[in-house]
């Protein structure tokens, strides 16, 4: 038995599973794959000291580009159904991430131009975060009209300290896009190798 | 560079030399020779079949009277039938010891000097005042007949019969004879060796027009029964191309019609259509036979013995039986599918049924979707803190276009008491969509 995996061409997260076959646009729409709830919300009171930047909203949605996106097909995987955004697509399976304790990774700041990763407050002495090696990066900010969207890829360079910062693109690779203020956005951070990060961001 | 070709012409009063009246005789030669060899396609003509009688063990060969046109255009006539001469094989030195080895018999024109001598009143020596167009026959070696296509060549376009006065023989393949290289005699006769054979007189066209509404192509001379024939005629409705057999008298027995409104006609009982060879296992065919109560037709595979492995099948009774499944449509009919989706993905149709089918109203879906059993906590709690979750479904569903959502909420429970902590996920359900053919 066969399950069908949609995951991101840039950073390999799985994002959706089925057990029926089919091309991508069968699976997920023309338009893309609509997502919603990747990750839960921050716990509420947030422990003092701690600061990884605007919290989820629980409201974030998400419609992921269909060419950023691939289908393949795997042997069937009960638990890459029930939870496919701890699993990456490798070659031929599905390889799970390593545990989160729902701890976030990075600290996140958004301005018009770009979107900033730093190190986060936690209450502890965490010096700055760097990666022994280069980790693929997608970010997808969305506005509240449909159009209002970004789209950027990029590369955190193995050795390189915090902050990250990428510029935003309509589309990746594209020319410079800058988003407006005054408006609600959210934002979907997805770095190879660890869990999807989701935030709402009033800016 | 060829020359000119130069037409006679004579005046009143000219003194006619011999070359005048020769030159009047090889201008039309000439032109019969080129129309011949260009306009036609060079072989034999008629006769010349090589014919066996049986002589105990052996045979004794003879070559009938007949006609043929050599690739230079020459005419060659063999007025009567000729015996093959064994001592003329012998003396040829063609034969190898297989006594089932095919020895090409060959033919060629001949031109030689013959009576009567012409009466001159000079004391000059005599000359033959005739050309006979002779011919002669020989045997090749097994294997000959297939060098004879490359190496002979057509004459020079202006050439005449014969070609230039270089030009090799021109060989036509008779047929082929059997040799006993110990008794020296013939054994059998064959019509081809080598995948060469006789070769007939053809002819060279792009376009062949009729003039009585009716264009036939035989295989064989007519009247010879069995030979296959085509004819392409015109009738009231259009035109049709019909395959026949010869019945024996030059009539024709039809077998298939094709006419120009589109119908495909079999005389025969059976119409097949196959998408190859008959021998090409696993091809498509289309068989319609005729039978007693009335006929059946059947679609299938190509079998070894060039039979339909018959995968669809319908009799005169109207009966359908199928090797596969029917994946058609009828009222009431109702198609399934089911499985397993995560949130985001659209769900697909059941095989068979289109979303145009859904649009139209021709279909009818109805979609069951239950999400699946969460598990014992979100996939990235803070178990130290929250080390009890409780999970379940707080919406599940499709929209308009069959795309999945799913959520779970889930509670965590803090170690150390307190207000649970809220989370929400998106999940995965189990569906079935079936759809209801109207």
């Amino acid at each position: 038995m066969m399950m069908t995996i949609v995951y991101l061409n840039g950073t390999h997260h799985i994002l959706a599973a089925t057990s029926a076959s089919g091309d991508a646009a069968a699976l997920i729409g023309q338009d893309g794959l609509h997502l919603t709830s990747l990750r839960g919300v921050f716990p509420s009171p947030m422990p003092a000291n701690r600061d990884y930047g605007p919290p989820p909203s629980g409201e974030e949605r998400f419609v992921i580009p269909s060419p950023e996106l691939s289908v393949k097909q795997l042997p069937f995987d009960r638990a890459v159904i029930d939870q496919p955004y701890t699993f990456l697509a490798d070659i031929s399976t599905a390889v799970r991430l390593p545990p989160s304790t729902g701890e976030r990774l990075l600290r996140v700041q958004l301005t018009s131009d770009y979107l900033r990763l730093a190190t986060p407050v936690t209450g502890l002495v965490i010096p700055q975060i760097k990666f022994p090696v280069d980790h693929a990066v997608y970010i997808q900010i969305e506005g509240l009209a449909s159009w209002d969207r970004r789209v950027v890829r990029g590369v955190i360079q193995k050795n390189d300290d915090t902050p990250f910062d990428f510029y935003l693109t309509a589309e990746p690779g594209g020319p410079l896009a800058p988003i407006a203020t005054g408006r609600r956005y959210y934002v979907l951070i997805m770095i190879e190798g660890f869990p999807p990060d989701e935030r709402t961001i009033d800016l | 560079m060829g020359d000119l070709i130069q037409r006679p012409r004579f005046f009143e009063g000219q003194v006619l030399a011999s070359t005048d009246l020769t030159a009047t005789i090889d201008y039309a030669r000439g032109e019969q020779a080129r129309h011949d060899r260009l306009v036609h396609e060079w072989g034999i003509v008629d006769g010349l079949q090589l014919i066996a009688t049986a002589q105990g063990g052996f045979v004794t060969v003879r070559v009938s009277a007949g006609l043929a046109i050599d690739g230079t255009g020459r005419e060659i006539v063999v007025p009567n039938d000729q015996i093959l001469d064994e001592k003329l094989f012998a003396r040829s030195n063609v034969a190898v010891g297989d006594p089932t080895a095919l020895y090409p018999v060959l033919l060629a024109g001949v031109d030689a000097a013959g009576l009567p001598v012409a009466a001159t009143r000079s004391c000059t020596a005599a000359q033959a005042s005739r050309t006979v167009e002779t011919w002669k026959l020989a045997f090749g070696a097994p294997g000959d007949e297939t060098k004879l296509a490359g190496t002979q060549t057509s004459p020079h376009v202006e050439q005449g019969a014969g070609g230039a006065v270089d030009q090799p023989r021109w060989w036509i393949v008779l047929g082929f004879v059997a040799w006993d290289p110990i008794q020296q005699r013939f054994t059998s006769i064959s019509e081809r060796a080598n995948d060469v054979g006789r070769r007939y007189v053809g002819v060279r066209a792009d376009e062949v027009t009729g003039q009585g509404g009716r264009l036939v192509l035989r295989a064989r001379m007519a009247a010879t029964k069995g030979a296959p024939i085509a004819t392409l005629a015109q009738t009231p409705a259009g035109g049709a191309l019909t395959l026949a057999l010869d019945n024996g008298t030059g009539g024709t027995v039809p077998k298939v019609v094709a006419t120009t409104d589109g119908t495909l006609e079999s005389d025969t009982g059976k119409l097949v259509l196959r998408a190859g060879a008959a021998n090409m296992i696993g091809k498509p065919m289309a068989r319609l036979d005729e039978t007693a109560a009335g006929g059946t037709f059947a679609f299938g595979l190509q079998d070894a013995s060039g039979n339909s492995s018959r995968l669809l099948e319908v009799d005169e009774q109207g009966n359908l039986t199928i090797a596969g499944i029917f994946r058609g449509l009828f009222g009431g009919a109702v198609r399934l599918a089911s499985g397993t989706a995560t949130d985001g993905v659209i769900l697909p149709l059941p095989d068979g049924i289109t979303d145009a089918q859904v649009a139209s109203g021709a279909v009818a879906l109805h979609i069951m979707v239950i999400p699946r059993a969460p598990g014992a906590a979100p996939y990235d709690a803070d178990l130290v803190h929250y080390p009890y979750w409780v999970g379940h479904a707080s919406s599940a569903g499709v929209d308009a276009l069959r795309r999945v959502f799913c959520k779970i909420q889930w509670l965590g429970f803090h170690s150390g008491g307190g207000a649970p902590h809220h989370e929400v996920l998106a999940g995965a359900v189990d569906y079935l969509v079936a759809a209801v053919v109207k």
